[in-house]
């Protein structure tokens, strides 16, 4: 026979013992874990996202940096290039007016070492004109003689010509 | 023996276990049942378990009593708020400890005990709590207009069927768990009778286990589905 009386209360009161059981004791203890350890991950977390901002601001900085010297170092570099081009254009330009110098001093030298043999070759020659000169009015010669001191003559005077050139 | 007999004899069992008369109301009116000591049985087993299981724990370098207590009740709410829902999230502790509650009751035939469930008290004091907080869920979400309007929606017509089925549910919910668990315990004492070697041993595992829990769960789905639906 199927009948209810008050068992069933009593069912109704041990399962609210049971369920302020449960929520203080198995609920109540492993959702309070659960949040503990949530807490302390999300703790972790923001920790770690702090250390993360820091180094990307470190990263940042040290980019900015590295700029800074790239572009220093590249106007160092442009400036010392610059200087150093001047340099070289300086020392090639002291050269070539230098040498423009020893050219011209070296033609001078050489004009006037010309001259001076060409005025010994002269005074040479003079000597030999007098020589000749003597040596024609002091012999008395014939037609055949006169021709071959001539000649001779004229063979002193090429030969003296081109030592001298 | 025939299925009849048995149940006869099942439903005729004197079910008292510790009689109690104050000296007004009907005679045995106010006797504790069985399976009201069963159900202090199982709660003591709950209790001391759960005071075992969660004794010192730890946030950090937890030992495995504490993963397996962390696992399993991790894992059944997620299965208990899967049938509530997001809005009805805070029932879940109350659905929970019934889960627990008439999972074990019902796994109470394996230690040799008569399965709590089996007397209608017991189905009875669940489905009454279980639809008093369907109702508790409703006003606290819809106010008390709006629960009352609410049983002449979605048309005025159906008043008298949405009243109707504040009785219906509860008792539908009772009947469908005594019935599986006597149903269940109807065939177990046939096949014991006709077969008294090994086959109630095969049979007992799907009874008294899978079945057992399968029917705890239906009646925790059923009553999540009913507190969803009065939130929604």
């Amino acid at each position: 026979m199927l009948s209810v009386n008050m068992s069933m209360v009593y069912t109704i009161i041990n399962l609210l013992i049971l369920f302020f059981f449960f929520k203080k004791f198995l609920f109540g203890r492993v959702d309070k874990i659960l949040k503990e350890r949530k807490e302390q991950i999300e703790g972790a977390n923001k920790v770690l996202d702090e250390e993360i901002a820091k180094a990307k601001q470190q990263r940042e900085s040290y980019e900015t940096q590295v700029q800074e010297l790239e572009a220093q170092k590249e106007a160092s570099l442009a400036e010392w290039r610059g200087r150093g081009f001047e340099e070289y254009n300086r020392i090639v330009e002291e050269a070539r007016v230098e040498a423009g110098r020893i050219i011209a001093d070296a033609r001078k030298d050489a004009a006037t070492e010309a001259q001076v043999l060409r005025d010994k070759n002269h005074e040479e020659l003079k000597e030999m004109v007098i020589d000749a000169a003597a040596h024609i009015s002091m012999k008395t010669a014939d037609k055949e003689s006169d021709s071959a001191l001539y000649d001779e003559f004229i063979k002193d005077l090429l030969a003296s010509e081109e030592e001298a050139s | 023996m025939e299925a009849g007999e048995v149940v006869q004899e099942l439903l005729n069992a004197d079910k008292t276990a510790i009689a109690i008369d104050p000296g007004f109301g009907p005679a045995g009116f106010f006797n504790i049942n069985q399976s009201v000591v069963v159900s202090w049985g199982v709660m003591i087993f709950l209790m001391l378990l759960t005071l075992i299981m969660t004794a010192g724990m730890r946030v950090n370098n937890i030992s495995k009593r504490q993963l397996i207590i962390e696992t399993a009740v991790i894992k059944l709410k997620s299965l208990v708020g899967n049938g509530l829902g997001e809005e009805a999230a805070e029932y879940t502790q109350w659905i929970m400890t019934v889960l627990l509650f008439l999972g074990f009751s019902n796994l109470a035939g394996l230690v040799g005990l008569v399965p709590a469930t089996m007397d209608l008290n017991t189905t009875a004091a669940l489905a009454i709590s279980s639809i008093v907080l369907v109702q508790i869920a409703s006003i606290r979400r819809k106010g008390a207009g709006g629960y009352f309007k609410s049983f002449a929606k979605p048309i005025a017509v159906i008043l008298p069927m949405n009243i109707l089925e504040l009785g219906i549910k509860p008792l539908s919910l009772c009947m469908r768990l005594f019935g599986n668990i006597l149903a269940a315990t109807v065939i177990m004492e046939m096949l014991k009778t006709v077969v008294p070697v090994f086959l109630p041993a095969v049979f007992s595992i799907y009874f008294d286990l899978f079945d057992g829990l399968l029917q705890a769960y239906v009646f925790c789905f059923l009553t999540s589905l009913y507190i969803r639906e009065a939130v929604e």
